[in-house]
């Protein structure tokens, strides 16, 4: 699973997911990509297993391109703990995804099956997404 | 040149709420400017932006008609040199038209378009394509639609860099000549020929 090798700061405080995302909307490696259409937090967990549901329909052949990297660290408080006594422990690493990032990318197979692997690996993440393409993405 | 005409309405007043109201309305908020013209702010027809958006291997020259209420016209030949696009909707928001001097030299963006299928794909190979665009300058009757590249030679291992680019009399790459534009990268297939 994907995570940080070192952070600056253990604990980060939660955030906000407003706005619109200043890069990283445009299908710029591959052919085709799968983009969030609205804003959430998405697991190193949940990464991987939409990485594993696109690699299991592709099977050989193409390549796949992951555009987010989890580098926040959530913390989570034991169950039936009193509140208090300090933040709890890092629990689990996720990538901020606000509206409009491409999420994965895709090259080297027909549109039908990127089309399908990305519905597959929609259904492991906790965003809504929708299918992208170069030409859409006003790419050339 | 055979390019499009499209009329644009001069934006008088400018801001968010302005914008967002020629938006619901079909229209999109653009700016004509240039070397030698004062920066306009104009509506256009989100319609007729984005066919000339979409021609990604044709020039982007357009013919601009600006026609206010009292009657007033301002014509010239520009370049929709940049767009900006929603990032769900793949809507265009704003456009900016560059208004071409004929003597003087510009800077764009230029497609990379690859002819014909490698060699070393044919073997097994894998194409990888790193730069799409290339940056060039030169006279604006002399610019070209998009770079061609032939790449039917290419070998495993081998690359295009950008200095190797085939562009045309007077115009001038404004990039680093050493970057790799494409490269046949081997693959397991190749490694295994090769060994054997």
């Amino acid at each position: 699973m994907l995570a940080p090798k070192r952070v600056k700061y253990r604990k980060p405080q939660r955030g906000r997911m407003s706005g619109k995302p200043e890069r990283g909307c445009h299908v710029a490696f591959g052919d085709y990509g799968l983009q969030a259409t609205e804003c959430g937090w998405v697991t190193s967990r949940q990464i991987e297993a939409a990485r594993i549901a696109i690699t299991r329909h592709v099977r050989r052949g193409g390549k796949i391109w992951i555009r987010i990297f989890p580098h926040k660290a959530i913390t989570k408080k034991p169950a039936e703990t009193r509140m208090g006594k300090g933040k709890g422990a890092p629990e689990e690493w996720v990538a901020v995804v606000k509206p409009g990032m491409v999420l994965y990318e895709m090259k080297g197979v027909s549109e039908e099956v990127a089309r399908e692997a990305f519905r597959l690996a929609g259904h492991k993440l906790p965003v809504k997404t929708k299918f992208l393409t170069r030409e859409i993405s006003y790419e050339g | 040149m055979d390019i499009e005409t499209i009329k644009l309405i001069p934006r008088p007043q400018t801001g968010k709420g302005v914008s967002r109201k020629l938006r619901a309305k079909g229209m999109i908020p653009a700016i004509v400017y240039g070397p030698t013209t004062e920066p306009m702010p104009v509506a256009a027809n989100l319609k007729e932006v984005e066919k000339i958006a979409a021609r990604t291997e044709e020039k982007k020259y357009v013919h601009l008609i600006v026609e206010d209420h009292s009657g007033r016209t301002w014509e010239g030949t520009s370049l929709l040199k940049d767009f900006s696009v929603h990032p769900v909707e793949r809507k265009i928001l704003h456009a900016d038209f560059y208004v071409i001097d004929k003597g003087r030299k510009i800077t764009v963006d230029v497609p990379i378009k690859l002819n014909g299928e490698a060699e070393g794909v044919l073997a097994g190979g894998e194409l990888q394509q790193f730069k799409r665009k290339v940056r060039i300058t030169c006279l604006p009757d002399k610019l070209p639609a998009k770079i061609e590249v032939d790449i039917s030679k290419l070998k495993v291992g081998a690359s295009i860099r950008v200095e190797d680019l085939p562009v045309p009399e007077g115009v001038v790459i404004r990039e680093r000549g050493d970057q790799s534009v494409v490269y046949i990268a081997p693959t397991r297939a190749t490694l295994k020929s090769a060994e054997s």
